[in-house]
Parts: C-alpha cells; structure tokens; sequence
C-alpha cells in the first residue's frame, strides 16, 4: 500500500542555519504517528515542507504517492491545523468555515455540524472577537470537515482548554478508526502518549528516533539503569511518615482523599509507589525525548 | 523596578525602534524633495521678472485653490507655495501610518498588552508614544528646514517652513491617536483619519478659493501655513495655534485611554451579525469581497477628484482668455497651452495615473498581506495553485484600475459639461484611460517585487509612481538626460486629449507590465512563504 507520508533526504535550510537535514520518513496509512522534538527541532519547518508552502533545499516528499509540489492534487487528500491560527477577523465563523470548504471542495455537511457541536464553537460569532482557543477550534473543524485522508496536526491543542483536548483525543481517535492518517506534531508527551502508535523524534533538525512507544519506553528505562548503574529504588511497604507518626494511642485512618474513607495503609503505599514509578518512568521517556537536545543547545531560528 | 535606568525609557526606545525606519525615510524624502524643487524654481524662474508672473496666479483659481496664494518672490517662499501642499499631505499621510501602527495596530494585534503587563499605566504608554511620534515629525520638520538652508535660502524662513510641517504632522498624529481610542480595529482608524486628512484638505481649498474665506484656513491643519508665511513676513506666533490644538488632540487622546478598556474603542464593533454568503466560493470571488470595501472609498475620493478639476475647466478657458501671457507660465508647467480645456484635462488626467499606479500598488500590497499574516496558509493549504490565488488579486487591481479611470474621466466630464464647457466624454475619459499603461506597468512591478522581494513590495512600487510623475516634470528642468527621464512611463504617454493615444507605447507599457507580473507570479510560486 501506498504510504501515506513518504520523505526521502527532505532538507531545508534558511542560510547557513539547518532546519531540517536528510529525513527519510515513512508513515503508514491508517497510522497515528507522532511527531516530537523540543522548540526549534524543526517540527514545524516538516509539516510547510509537507504542506509546499515552503520549498526543500533538497530531497522529496510525497503525500498518499502525489508529490507535495502538486499541490492542487496532494491537498485533496490533507487537512492541516497549525498551533497558532490567523483567519479573517472581519468574518464570521460560519463564512470562513464555507470558505474553507469551498476551497477544499468536498465537506460532510452533517459532520461539520457535530465537529462544531462536540467542540461547543459558536460559529455566529466574528472571528475578531473569537480567542485563541476558538480560532483553534474553527482550524480543527475545517481540517476534519473534509474527511481528509491526512490529517497534518501540528500543535493543534495549543489554546484548547483540557476538556476540548480530551474532544481532540476522540475525534483523533475516531479519525485513525476510520483509516485515516493523523501526524500529530508537538512536543506534549501526554498527547502523543495517549493517541500515537509510532513516534519520530526530531532534534535540531534531525530524525535521530523512528519507533513504537513501547519499545522507546523499554529503552528509556533501560538507559536509566546504564546511567545509574543501580536498580531503581525498592517499593516501600508503608509510606515513611506514617511510621514516623507518633501513635497518639488510636491510629488515625488514614484517608483516601477522594473517596474519603478510610484506606488501608499497605494499600495506599502500593499505589503511591505505583504513581512514583510511572512518574519516573515517563520522566525518563521526557528525558529521552526532550532532554539531549536541551543539554547540547545551539542557537537556531525557529522557521515558520 | 521604576527607578531602574534599563525599564525608565523602555516605551520611548521601544516606540523609536519600531518608527525609526519610517521616520528616516520620510525625512530623506520630503528634504530631498525640497531641496530637488529649490533647485527647480531656481533654474526655471532665474529672475525678477518671471517670478512676478507667478505671483499673479494668486487670481488663478485652479492653482489659488490648490496651492494657494504666492507672497513673495523669494526662492524659499516659492518652493513653500509650489511644492508645501504636496509635501503636507505627504506628511499627513505618513503620520496617520505611522500613528496608526502605533497606537491601534499594536493593541488590535496583541502586542501592546506585553507592555502594558510591565510597570507602565496605559495613560502614560500613550503619553510617551505620542510624545516620541511628535517628535519624529519635529525630526521631519527640521530635515525640510536643513534641506533649505543648505540650499542657501534664509535659515528663519527654512526653520519655520520646517514647522508648519511638524504642525502638519503633529496634527495628524494628535487626530490619529484620537481616532485610534474611539475605534477598535486599525483598518478603521486609518480609514476615519484618512478621510479627516481628505476633509483638511478641502476645507484649505476652500479657504484659498477666495480671500474672503481665507479665514478657514485657521481650522485646517494644512492651511496654517498660509498663516505662517515662511520666507514671507514669517508669522512664528502663528505657530501658537498648532502648538495648542496638538497638545488639546493628544490631552484629549489620553483623557479617553483612561476610560476605556484595552483591546476596544468607543465604538463598539457588533461581536455576532448574519453570516452573509457572497463572495466564499473561490479565491478570486474573495478577493473580490476582501477588496470591494477599498475600491469604493477610492471611488468615491477619485469622484471627488474629477468633480473638484471638473469644475475648473470652464473658469480655465475664461482666465486664459483675458491674460494669454498665462499661457507661457503653463507651458512651462508642462501643460500644453494649443487647447487649454484639452491640455487642462491632460494634465489632471495624469496626476490621475499616479493614484490609479498607487492604487495597484496597494492591491497587490493586500495579497502581500494575506502572505504575511499567514492567513495566505489557509488558503494555500488547500487544492488552490498560488498562481491561481495571486492571479485573482491581479485580475481584479486591473479591473478596478479601469474602473476607477471611468470613474474619474466621467465624474470630470459630467461637472464640466453640466458648467457649459465643451469638453466632450471621449476627450475626458480618454485622457484617463490613456493612464491605465502606466498603472500596468506599476501594478506588474508589484508583482514582480511581491515575487521576488515581498517586503517592499508596496513601498518601492509605490515610490516609484511618485518618482515616475515627478521626473518628466523636474528632469528638463535640472537638463537631466533623456535616458533618465525616459525611464518614467509618463514621459511615453502623448498629450492625450489633444493628441491622440499613442498605441504603440501603450502597448509596449502593458506588455511590459504584464512580464513583470507574469515573471513574478512564477517566482512567487516557486519561492518560500514569508512572513511578516
């Protein structure tokens, strides 16, 4: 099958500065790929070059088989949402979703209304009084009205409030269900975590990572032990401060702080420990992840 | 942290870096200006004897109404009345630009709140800015003056003619930061203080109509030079009255900051209206729906041009007719005297091919902007060529170019008529179509730089028209050579009405236009987005 995002050597310099160098990229149709790397990796540099808004130094890229350069064809096939979003602020909501469908040509009417539905967008309203987050939201609408084969999401959570990125996780979701491609670019752990199968790490400008989640946090635990060269500290039975507490003569229960009712102590310390590891263990894929390219910084511009 | 030298001049410096380049350019170019027009008056009016011709067109309505009334024979004085109103609106345009940036555009874009979130009272930011843009005219102002002492005229006349411009400017940096609190959105700031920029200047031409009304003249920023008198009997106490309204426009500016919130104006824009579904179903019909609103105020300003020369035109015939020595000191205008109607017309028609060349310009400046803004990504995301998308902008600058020339050849030739002259409307509509060259080859070398420099996509091409209608007329006077001249597309244009239109250079005009936009188009295809 055809992959749907395929780059081969993609390179883009601005001057002397090296945005992108050599990525060699394949991803899958039906796949939910995420796309990470610290500020300045060149994330976004990726998704122009994807998208022909910006020309490659060197190499290809192609988009379900059509070669971005062709856009008229290749832009049929994608639906594109960027972190910070500029529209029209003299129309309406409601106009500039008809104009982005018009342009794109096919929109699944009956979807468009439950996108603006389930992401609560008040299409009435003039763009120049909508706030970033309602910006965000008309770019999300128009990039899956379309049903798109691609969806390139690159950031597309930033100014969305936690209740309408849990929406974005769905309509993620449900879009990868239904075979198509979403590359999700960002540099938030969380949201990759949750929705991505496969991950790229991108960092200052090169693709030093192609894997499974899975696989990276086996690595990452693993690389933790090589640093250390100690095994990670062993679960405690009782949190310490409890034993620490001096008896007043009747134990006080210890309480659930959700629940409120009393939990048992062994109970809780597992699952304090259970939270310790899992902290750790993301800290360390953080680390993987974000961590040596802060280490090794280098001034770069941030391309747009 | 106040007392902390680093945050004491922050907005000053900060309001200086963001207006230093501007206010550079506009000083380079109206102190060469005066200086280029000195040496003009010098070479084309040697002595005594011609320059006290030019004092009788003070009973010449079209240039009384216009310029003014000459008061003197001095050089200095000459240049003030010949070139002053030019340079006047020139400075009113650049501060109202300028302030409007500063003052409006900043907070509509969401800038000014990384400021305001500093230890600084938004009464007191606009205090400061206003004072570093009233200062920027005052630097203006003293380039003018330079310019002229240098060229050797008297210093008091020079730094006084120098401050009517500053009270050009600072007056219109005083209306802009008014109209800035009472509107939300910078696009209507610029469009209200523009249009009180249009009104100033009817109200001058009104007041030097006739000298009954030249009392008027103290209500209009533009005619308080005529108060002044620079190199004249240099009025200086007159210059009390722009010190006052500057100081009242900018109190009040600042009294309004203080109860407003930031973010909005005084007038309200409606947040929620009915979506209207015009002009969404392709790139060009948008471009037809972001544009419409622009090309109608140009209309509408363009109408008000013809009607003003219309009505001119009978009263020309007769002035000539009782003092043909007239006829000399127009031709040396550059007019051509054999039929004054005609020649009248000709001459209007081509100040019109300057707007009309701005005019495409600006068009193509707009598509500049969808770039810029990145609002051009969500239109090249999708299956739209960007030659398709920028063909659209290019199309339709042409259309409304041809559109507006009727415009202004028909409104021209309705008050003419309407008044008993007999000019007919092919004379007057050919005169301005005879322009529409012109504006194809300033719009195609917008395009080109859009193509391949879009930064100065609008400034240099619109420079360029201004350079272009000013070099056939300057260019004799100073023996420039042919090669030079020939370099403006107005020297290639015939005398229209009076001769006929010269289709072969019309011709070569669009065809250079249209490789120039056509080269453009491919190198903007083929290049990188930019931003801003």
């Amino acid at each position: 099958m055809t992959p749907a995002i395929a780059t081969h050597d993609l390179s883009k310099h601005f001057g002397s500065v090296a945005a992108l160098e050599g990525m060699d990229l394949e991803v899958r149709q039906g796949e939910t790929f995420g796309f990470l790397g610290p500020n300045g990796a060149g994330k976004s540099t990726t998704v122009r070059l994807l998208l022909h808004l910006i020309r490659p130094t060197r190499g290809s890229a192609e988009i379900m088989g059509i070669d971005v350069g062709d856009v008229e064809r290749a832009h049929r096939h994608v639906g594109y949402v960027a972190g910070d979003v500029a529209l029209w602020p003299q129309l309406t909501g409601t106009e500039t979703l008809d104009l982005l469908g018009n342009l794109s040509g096919h929109v699944d009417t009956a979807f468009r209304a439950e996108l603006i539905d389930r992401l609560q967008l008040d299409p009435s309203r003039r763009v120049r009084s909508y706030s970033k987050g309602n910006r965000q939201k008309i770019a999300l609408v128009a990039a899956f009205m379309t049903r798109p084969d691609v969806l390139l999401l690159d950031e597309p959570t930033s100014g969305l409030d936690p209740l309408m990125e849990a929406v974005f996780q769905s309509l993620a979701r449900e879009a990868a269900a239904r075979g198509q491609t979403v590359f999700l670019s960002s540099h938030i752990l969380d949201e990759v975590e949750d929705l991505c199968d496969r991950v790229g790490i991108l960092r200052a400008g090169k693709l030093v990572e192609v894997a499974t989640l899975d696989d990276l946090r086996a690595r990452a635990h693993h690389g933790r032990r090589d640093r250390r060269r100690r095994p990670l500290p062993p679960v405690r039975r009782r949190p310490r401060r409890h034993r620490r507490r001096p008896d007043p003569g009747r134990r006080a229960p210890v309480r659930d702080r959700l629940t409120g009712r009393a939990a048992h102590p062994v109970r809780k310390s597992a699952r304090a420990a259970h939270a310790n590891r899992r902290a750790l263990a993301r800290r360390d894929l953080s680390h993987l992840l974000l961590g040596a390219a802060h280490r090794k910084r280098r001034p770069r511009s941030i391309a747009r | 942290m106040s007392g902390n030298r680093g945050t004491r001049w922050a907005v000053e410096r900060l309001t200086i870096r963001l207006t230093r380049r501007s206010t550079l350019l506009a000083s380079l170019a109206l102190a060469g200006y005066a200086a280029l027009e000195f040496r003009v008056i010098e070479a084309t009016y040697p002595d005594d004897a011609a320059r006290a011709a030019l004092l009788t067109f003070g009973d010449f309505p079209l240039l009384r109404t216009m310029q003014g009334v000459p008061y003197s024979t001095e050089s200095g004085a000459l240049v003030a009345w010949d070139a002053g109103w030019m340079m006047s609106l020139v400075v009113g345009v650049w501060a109202i630009t300028t302030t409007a940036r500063i003052l409006r555009g900043d907070e509509d874009d969401g800038r000014a709140e990384v400021t305001l979130a500093g230890p600084v009272r938004a009464s007191r930011m606009l205090a400061r800015q206003a004072a570093v843009l009233l200062a920027s005219c005052a630097g203006v102002g003293l380039a003018v003056g330079l310019a002229l002492i240098t060229s050797g005229t008297p210093p008091v006349g020079a730094l006084l003619f120098g401050a009517t411009i500053w009270a050009v400017g600072g007056a219109f940096v005083g209306l802009t930061a008014l109209t800035a609190q009472v509107f939300a959105s910078r696009s209507r700031t610029l469009g209200v203080s523009t249009g009180l920029l249009g009104a100033a200047l009817v109200l001058r031409m009104t007041a030097n109509s006739t000298d009954s009304r030249s009392w008027l003249a103290w209500v209009t920023p533009l005619g308080w030079s005529d108060h002044v008198r620079p190199f004249g009997d240099n009025q200086a106490l007159a210059l009390l009255v722009p010190v006052l309204v500057v100081g009242g426009l900018v109190g009040c500016a600042i009294a309004l900051r203080v109860r407003r919130d930031s973010r909005t104006g005084f007038v309200r824009e409606r947040g929620e209206r009915p979506s209207r579904a015009w002009g969404l179903t392709s790139p060009l019909a948008f471009a037809w729906r972001t544009s419409v609103g622009t090309l109608v105020t140009w209309a509408i300003a363009l109408a008000g041009w013809g009607l003003a020369t219309g009505a001119l035109v009978p009263t020309m015939n007769d002035f000539v007719a009782a003092d043909p020595a007239f006829q000399d000191v127009l031709a040396g205008m550059g007019m051509n005297v054999s039929d004054v109607t005609k020649g009248f017309v000709g001459m209007t028609a081509t100040i019109t091919g300057v707007a009309l060349s701005v005019f495409a310009a600006t068009r193509i400046g707009a598509a500049r902007t969808e770039e810029s803004s990145t609002r051009l990504d969500q239109i090249a995301t999708r299956s739209v060529l960007r030659r398709h998308w920028l063909a659209g902008h290019i199309v339709l600058a042409l259309a409304s170019v041809i559109l507006l020339a009727v415009v202004a050849g028909s409104s021209t030739w309705a008050v003419a008529a309407a008044m008993g002259s007999d000019l007919t409307l092919r004379d007057a509509m050919a005169a301005v179509l005879n322009t529409v060259p012109v504006a194809v080859v300033f719009g195609g070398l917008a395009v080109l730089l859009l193509g391949f420099a879009p930064r100065a996509t609008v400034t240099v091409a619109a420079t360029g028209a201004a350079v272009a209608y000013l070099l056939p007329i300057i260019g004799p006077a100073l023996d420039c050579p042919d090669a030079v001249v020939g370099a403006s597309p107005f020297w290639h244009l015939g005398a229209v009405p009076i001769d006929a239109v010269d289709l072969t250079a019309a011709v070569a005009l669009v065809a250079i236009g249209a490789v120039f936009a056509v080269v453009g188009m491919l190198a903007f295809e083929r290049r990188d987005l930019v931003g801003a």
